[in-house]
């Protein structure tokens, strides 16, 4: 589909498991405590090479979100979603942060924390 | 005065009548039609020339240099100018010198000069200079005093001295053509759809419409087996090079009639192409991907060349320019690790850019004079490099870029952003912030532009929205959407000798040609205008 646009990243980074394209870096991380239905997720403050879905108002445990799903420009996979507006003050500072779930990624992540009492799917 | 000649004209009484009329005999004067200047002269009882002019004429033209000088003190009066002034009186006296020393009257000469001089305040230097400048003269050269030659002298020296002289007594040639042009010119500013240079007519405002600009396809191309990445136009805008993600890139031939048909196809390639270059001598067409090594090709023959570096050695290349001579080219690899590479059309390594300063190079560019190479490197960052005085010029920008396109004259280039925009800079490196253009819509793919037209005073760009967007440098919005495509329109190519001629290349396999369209309604032209 058209010849894809994709950035290139430097350092310690995350890619999407499938089709290695550069997602994130280690730098980026705000939180390490994040769930998923699929496991373990961490919060990052910006995301590349990604596409977005539409926006959906969705409930979790920290409350009403509006969230748009994101997903790898190289291969389309779900990687994540990322959060557009948090309705409850305390969550606003997720505004305009993406979660990736480390079942699709690959990166120097341990994967081996498995408690968490984040945010969830 | 009978006719009212202190009159004034217009809608908003800003012209003077007596000038309008004057200007309008001058114009019939320089048109030629001198009966019918004189006559509106004598109607008008206003003359081209003013009265003060008219005694300087005679006066210069009979060599009566006392009342030359006379009329020149009256003419200037007190004006403040001191410096015309004098310079006028200089001329003057040169003229007058030089007249006596033809006739062999030096005695007369000396005197003359020995009286003027203190009057025009002319040191001992000046007087030395001008006695030089007078005595190897051309004009001293030939023996004798010839009438005819002193006549020519004298016709010479008023029209010097015309230059010098302040308004109104004498008034700037061709005035009223002048006037005329300004108004037009004007109005050709605000034209948006303006593409030639041809006259315009003085009928009526001018205002082009959609029949200026490549509005409507006339043309598909379908020969592509896959998405088509880049189109291109030879200098010449006799061929069209297209490359495709089935591998291959295709040379075409633009007809006479300005349909185009198939070259060559060019099969080499074991991964999608998607960018290819022109040599500026339009023999060599220089084919790469992004994956892909980089493929030299002849133009006339169709057939492979060179091939620079091979795919073991993972020397990707993802885009190349060459230098005017079409001997030497340049390109930059997608690999962190291989740098900014210049060949020649042999295969010899000439010089190379390497190392960690140099990231992966999204897009470069030479400029048409060959002095400097614009290149974007991953992903915010256009280094522009003068190689010949090696200074560097570094714009970040805040978006990635995706594609870099220069103008035909070198002096300005556009980026595309993935934010939906695009950015116009100039080389020369004046602009602190950029011209910028939007509407198209870009956000995961490399989406291209390119400039053209008249002047390139447009840019056109594809789209993710199938559409092709083409902009007035002047509004930073679309003056025209074109539809047609039924997928993303990858990149867009300007004919540089057409400037009614684009084409564009879409992921629905096909390349659109696109030409003049209909002339707009009326009734649409409003909001065409930038007042």
């Amino acid at each position: 589909m058209g010849r894809v646009f994709m950035v290139d990243l430097e350092g310690d980074i995350y890619i999407c498991k499938h089709c290695k394209t550069h997602l994130s870096k280690d730098q980026d991380i705000i939180s390490k405590t994040f769930q998923c239905t699929h496991g373990r997720a961490y919060l990052f403050n910006n995301v590349v090479n990604i596409s977005v879905g539409v926006k959906e108002d969705r409930m979790m445990i920290t409350g009403m979100h509006t969230v748009v799903d994101i997903f790898c420009v190289g291969c389309g996979s779900n990687v994540g979603w990322k959060y557009e507006f948090a309705h409850d003050k305390s969550q606003k500072y997720k505004e305009g942060k993406s979660v990736l779930e480390l079942f699709k990624i690959s990166g120097p992540h341990d994967s081996n924390d498995l408690i968490s009492d984040g945010d969830d799917a | 005065m009978e006719n009212g000649l202190w009159e004034v004209l217009g809608s908003k009484g800003l012209l003077k009548k007596h000038e309008f009329v004057r200007i309008l005999v001058q114009c019939l004067y320089s048109l030629g039609f001198n009966k019918s200047a004189s006559c509106l002269e004598q109607e008008s009882n206003i003359s081209c020339k003013s009265a003060d002019f008219g005694i300087l004429e005679k006066q210069v033209l009979s060599g009566n240099w006392d009342g030359c000088v006379a009329v020149l003190d009256r003419i200037f009066g007190d004006s403040m100018d001191r410096d015309t002034r004098n310079t006028a009186l200089y001329l003057v006296l040169k003229q007058c010198l030089i007249e006596y020393l033809k006739q062999g009257d030096v005695s007369l000469a000396l005197n003359v000069l020995r009286k003027q001089a203190p009057i025009l305040g002319m040191c001992k230097e000046k007087i030395h200079r001008l006695a030089c400048d007078i005595v190897y003269s051309k004009e001293m050269e030939s023996c004798e005093a010839d009438s005819c030659l002193v006549q020519d002298l004298r016709k010479n020296l008023l029209v010097e001295l015309e230059k010098l002289i302040p308004l109104p007594i004498v008034i700037p040639e061709r005035r009223l053509e002048h006037l005329v042009e300004s108004a037009v010119l004007d109005q050709i500013d605000t034209c948006l759809y303006h593409n030639s240079w041809d006259a315009v007519s003085l009928y009526k405002d001018h205002c082009c419409g959609r029949d200026q600009i490549p509005s409507e396809t006339v043309q598909i191309l379908m020969a592509h087996k896959n998405e088509v990445w880049f189109v291109q136009f030879s200098n010449s805008g006799k061929y069209l090079a297209t490359a495709s993600s089935d591998c291959t890139a295709i040379i075409w031939q633009v007809l006479d009639d300005n349909k185009v048909e198939l070259k060559h196809t060019l099969e080499s390639h074991q991964n999608p192409v998607s960018f290819v270059s022109w040599s500026p001598d339009d023999t060599k067409l220089l084919t790469c991907g992004n994956a892909e090594v980089l493929k030299l090709w002849d133009v006339d023959t169709g057939v492979l060349r060179h091939t620079f570096g091979n795919n073991n050695a993972g020397f990707t290349v993802s885009s190349c320019a060459w230098f005017p001579d079409s001997t030497r080219l340049v390109c930059g690899s997608s690999d962190p690790e291989r740098g900014i590479v210049m060949w020649d059309t042999d295969g010899n390594e000439i010089k190379a850019w390497r190392g960690t300063r140099i990231p992966k190079v999204v897009d470069l560019a030479v400029t048409p004079d060959g002095e400097s190479m614009i290149t974007v490197f991953s992903d915010k960052e256009i280094r522009i490099f003068n190689l010949e005085t090696k200074v560097e010029r570094i714009i970040s920008e805040e978006q990635p870029i995706t594609s870099l396109s220069i103008s035909g004259d070198g002096k300005f280039f556009i980026v595309n952003l993935s934010s939906q925009e695009i950015h116009l800079w100039d080389l020369a490196g004046e602009w602190k912030q950029p011209l910028k253009f939007s509407g198209h819509r870009q956000s995961k793919y490399v989406i291209r532009s390119c400039f053209g037209g008249l002047d390139s005073s447009f840019i056109a760009s594809g789209s993710e929205d199938s559409q092709v967007y083409l902009w007035n440098l002047k509004k930073a919005k679309p003056l025209e959407v074109l539809s047609g495509h039924s997928m993303t329109v990858n990149c867009v190519s300007w004919n540089p000798r057409n400037p009614r001629m684009l084409a564009s290349a879409s992921d629905d396999q096909t390349i659109r040609i696109w030409g003049p369209g209909k002339p707009n309604r009326p009734e649409n032209r409003l909001g065409d205008q930038l007042r």
